[in-house]
């Protein structure tokens, strides 16, 4: 079985607890307005790399030795990871064998299936929620926002998965007061308080650049990043501090 | 009452002033060596020493602390005529505002005679000197300079060679000399104490008489005496006259008996220590250019009990509180160091703050064992200059090894130009083949200069204190260049990764590819400029420092090849074992100046790596992999003398634990040492723009620290282009949180 690769990525801080490596998959069927990179969307790219699961298995081990002494681990993003459900489940599989702690970053809009076949191979999800808005949504990202949110509710309510809520925050689309308490009051409805973390737009590359004129235009500033935090902590939100 | 104040303001005085000239040791120094010029020269650099410790200023007012000073004000060069009144050109590359800095302000009756006469100079040197040592303090705090005057006389007693007679002769006297000027000291304290208004240096003044009175000849009986007493024999060994790396070894094991005071005041305890690392940077040689002069703390014993106590914590308080560069601070790690001292070290490395450099008890220790030192001995490791290592009293890595290096990179460039017939050559193992006898070759002519030059120093240009201040030097009565109880010559090293990535080079284009032929590649490297499309060919090629074995072996391939040779050599001239030390300071420059085009893609002239991890530029797959490929040299076996690895992170990426993982991850696989950056370019430019409030950025350069503001262009770019590197690494370019 192999996976489609958009890009391997070590030394990740940002993508789950500790030093992690990033697998990037090819592949998504979703298409926000802002995304920082277009060129993982489709399942097929010149640029991707094919890899057998064993292979890639070893790759993604090389930096074990700083895993234990950082809680880290391999981190499958995209793309949407779930996008390649069955190959992924078999690696996530695999690095679980290997003692692995194994992260799925992921905006869930995919078949139920998809995220049941993977979750018993997942020590963490860190689940976008981009709106609750079902108009907001299909406009900003083509998708039904149903998938995503019925999907964390599952996973919240029927699996005692470890869930780490993620907000990408962008200007012009969820950055808002009106919206972000919108999201604020649906995951204090959640079964189980899980953590939210938020992604300002502005920080999405460390470099400072952005790849897109749509990408530089998502990006907010420190005041709207205060102000987000406060308005779904009053919402009851557990939302994490940055890690630096 | 608090010396805070104190040490702030001496501080303020120190790196607020300019760098000038102080002639006082030149002019002392030719004085007396014109006086004794019928005297055997152990004899006349003795007397010398004792002339400049007699006649000089004292010093008691830019830090009062602690007596002690090289010249008579801060940052005023103190030269020493014997290596030569040139600038050292590492210190030119760093600060090149200092180029230039001695013209027309030596007097020619001083040239002359060091130019002209025959006085005992050490041709060569430059203003670099000897040094690359640390003496034996625990004989110094603890047993004091009489002790080793009285077993300087029992030796002398029954005495029949008339050689080590006169060397324990210059011993005594430059002995005796230090305890004198201590005494001057205490003199000179009494007398301003009686009239200084203020009351808190009046203090300061009266605790430093009565210390003076009594070390270094006489054990110190508690932290201030110990520390008085170390500031003293520091400075008096670099009036002797060694230049770079007059180290410090180990301080918190010699002062360790003082751990229960230290317990009872860590913030005075601190405050002091703070004093003595302040009076060591005032060592004037290079003005606020680095001495290299090594302080290490922590690290376990050869049962491996833990070594840190109060005094390693109040080092680490002490360099937290002064950001000085030099002394340059390094930690040396194990699983079992203490908590608090680590996580200091890991709090001030995050903060960027004085910038501990980090070295690993295993592997270090490990290399001395392999190379033959006794267990306990190889456990009492310190650094003894940029990252060289010695064990304090017992063995040095002496400046000596003038031509006692190599540059893989220049020998890969030697011997491809050397090629009669480049096309011959059929594949990778022909020309590896022929590299190693480039190597063998290389070492001979070494070796045998290196001992030639060795013994032409130990006649022209003995140190009887430094000297009498190592193990057993009364019973050997011979200079410490002749004579220690270990011998393990150093043999220094770069441009691995720029070698590494040649061969990767040339395997991609000329022998998988077909692109081009080895005739052609050399045939590229005459010209001083590589073309712009064979350049980027070059580029596609795997490169070192990203854990990808396609690279990799090229570099561990090459480790092997020259440990056969340099065996092979050392066999057939019956030399000693000379561990070898990947040391860089600016001497990647240096060396690059002197190095053609090569194929790793760099332009004649151009620097060669600043590290044995990734060249700058190159590192995509950014810190742990540099670490991964790093782990694949085996340092205890190839690298006994050491190896420097730079490692820069962003302020946002180096966090303490994700710094507390890469030390253990590193380490815990045999990592040797690491020397961490924490660097963001926009504050770089800044402080370029505005280094007026930049005083205190404190930066690792290569192999040494620095104030980031002090630095030249050439290193503060270098820094510059380190840190852009890093942003871009980790959680750079594509993000998880881009779905």
């Amino acid at each position: 079985m192999i996976l489609h690769v958009h890009n391997i990525q070590r030394f990740c801080l940002d993508d789950g607890p500790g030093i992690r490596t990033t697998v990037f998959l090819q592949g998504c069927p979703l298409r926000c307005w802002w995304c920082q990179n277009p060129a993982t969307r489709p399942i097929m790219d010149d640029r991707a790399t094919e890899w057998p699961l064993a292979d890639l298995a070893d790759v993604l081990e090389r930096d074990r030795r700083f895993w234990t002494p950082s809680g880290g681990g391999v981190t499958a993003s995209g793309g949407e990871p779930l996008a390649q459900a069955d190959a992924l489940a078999e690696l996530l599989a695999e690095l679980g064998r290997r003692g692995v702690h194994r992260t799925v970053d992921t905006s869930g809009a995919v078949p139920r299936d998809d995220v049941a076949r993977v979750a018993p191979h997942t020590d963490l999800w860190l689940w976008d929620v981009k709106t609750v808005d079902p108009a907001g949504y299909r406009n900003a990202t083509g998708g039904d926002v149903a998938l995503p949110l019925d999907n964390l509710a599952w996973l919240v309510d029927g699996t005692g998965a470890a869930v780490r809520v993620r907000i990408p925050l962008v200007r012009g689309f969820n950055a808002d007061v009106g919206s972000l308490a919108d999201i604020g009051r649906w995951l204090a409805r959640l079964p189980r308080r899980v953590p939210a973390e938020l992604l300002p737009g502005h920080d999405i590359r460390a470099d400072g650049a952005s790849p897109t004129p749509d990408a530089r235009r998502a990006a907010v500033d420190a005041e709207q990043v205060t102000r987000a935090r406060g308005v779904l902590r009053a919402s009851g939100v557990h939302v994490m501090e940055p890690r630096r | 009452m608090s010396i805070r104040p104190l040490i702030d303001e001496a501080a303020a005085r120190l790196f607020g002033a300019e760098d000038t000239v102080c002639l006082e040791r030149a002019r002392l120094v030719t004085e007396a060596h014109r006086t004794h010029a019928d005297k055997p020269v152990p004899l006349r650099r003795a007397l010398a020493l004792e002339h400049v410790l007699r006649h000089m200023t004292l010093d008691l007012v830019s830090n009062p602390v602690l007596a002690g000073n090289t010249s008579s004000r801060p940052r005023a060069w103190m030269l020493i005529p014997e290596h030569g009144f040139r600038q050292d050109a590492q210190v030119v590359i760093e600060h090149p505002d200092l180029e230039g800095l001695l013209d027309g302000k030596i007097p020619q009756d001083l040239v002359d005679f060091w130019h002209a006469g025959d006085p005992p100079r050490a041709d060569g040197r430059g203003g670099s000197g000897i040094g690359h040592l640390a003496v034996d303090l625990e004989a110094v705090v603890h047993r004091g300079l009489r002790s080793i005057l009285h077993e300087l006389e029992a030796q002398r007693r029954h005495d029949t060679d008339p050689a080590r007679a006169t060397y324990r002769a210059a011993m005594a006297i430059a002995l005796r000399a230090v305890i004198d000027w201590a005494h001057r000291y205490a003199d000179e304290a009494e007398r301003l104490a009686a009239d200084v208004a203020r009351e808190d240096v009046a203090a300061c003044l009266r605790r430093v008489a009565e210390a003076c009175r009594r070390v270094p000849a006489e054990p110190a009986r508690n932290l201030f005496e110990g520390l008085q007493a170390i500031a003293l024999v520091q400075l008096a060994i670099a009036i002797e006259g060694h230049g770079l790396s007059v180290s410090v070894g180990l301080p918190d094991r010699v002062l360790a008996p003082f751990a229960p005071e230290v317990e009872a005041d860590p913030d005075g305890a601190a405050d002091l220590v703070a004093a003595l690392v302040l009076k060591l940077a005032a060592n004037s040689i290079f003005g606020r250019g680095s001495k290299t002069q090594a302080i290490t703390v922590g690290g376990a014993d050869h049962t491996g009990r833990d070594c840190a106590n109060a005094v390693t914590r109040a080092f680490l308080d002490a360099y937290d509180r002064v950001a000085v560069s030099d002394p340059h601070l390094f930690v040396r790690w194990h699983p079992g160091l203490d908590a608090a001292a680590h996580q200091k070290a890991l709090a001030m490395l995050s903060r960027g703050r004085s910038m501990p450099l980090l070295v690993n008890d295993a592997p270090t220790a490990g290399g001395f064992i392999t190379a033959g030192i006794p267990e306990a001995d190889a456990y009492e490791y310190c650094i003894i200059g940029c990252n060289e290592l010695g064990i304090p009293g017992r063995m040095f890595d002496s400046a000596c090894t003038i031509g006692g290096g190599f540059n893989d990179l220049a020998l890969l460039n030697r011997t491809l130009l050397g090629l009669k017939a480049p096309d011959q050559i059929a594949d990778m193992p022909a020309l590896l083949d022929r590299l190693k006898n480039a190597y063998a070759d290389h070492f001979r002519e070494v070796f045998a200069n290196r001992s030639r030059v060795q013994s032409d120093m130990a006649r022209r240009v003995p140190t009887p204190l430094t000297t009498s201040l190592m193990r057993g030097a009364a019973q050997r009565g011979a200079d410490m260049l002749q004579a220690m109880p270990y011998r393990l010559p150093g043999l220094f090293t770069r441009g691995l990764s720029n070698a590494a990535n040649a061969l990767a080079a040339i395997e991609h284009e000329v022998f998988t590819l077909g692109r081009s032929t080895l005739g052609e590649l050399v045939a590229a490297m005459r010209e001083p400029v590589l073309d712009d499309a064979l350049r980027g060919r070059l580029a596609e090629a795997p490169t070192w420092g990203n854990d990808n074995d396609r690279a990799d072996r090229w570099a561990t391939a090459l480790v092997e090849l020259r440990d056969r040779a340099q065996t092979r050599a050392e066999t057939e001239l019956g030399t000693p074992h000379h561990p070898v030390c990947h040391v860089v300071r600016s001497l990647h420059h240096v060396d690059g100046r002197r190095i053609g085009t090569s194929l790793d893609g760099r332009d004649a002239g151009q620097p060669v790596g600043d590290s044995i991890g990734a060249l700058l530029g190159t590192a995509s797959e950014g810190p742990t992999a540099v670490l991964g490929s790093v782990l694949k040299l085996d340092a205890p076996r190839y690298f006994q003398g050491g190896t420097n690895l730079n490692l820069t992170l962003t302020g946002s990426q180096a966090s303490a634990d994700v710094i507390a993982a890469l030390v253990q991850g590193f380490f815990g696989d045999g990592g040797q040492e690491l020397q961490i950056n924490v660097l963001d370019a926009t504050r770089l430019r800044d402080a370029r723009r505005r280094p007026e409030r930049y005083r205190d950025l404190v930066v690792r350069v290569t192999g040494l620290s620095a104030r980031f503001v002090d630095l030249g262009d050439t290193e503060q770019l270098e820094l510059i282009a380190r840190a852009e590197e890093a942003a871009q690494r980790g959680s750079g370019a594509l993000r998880a949180g881009d779905a």
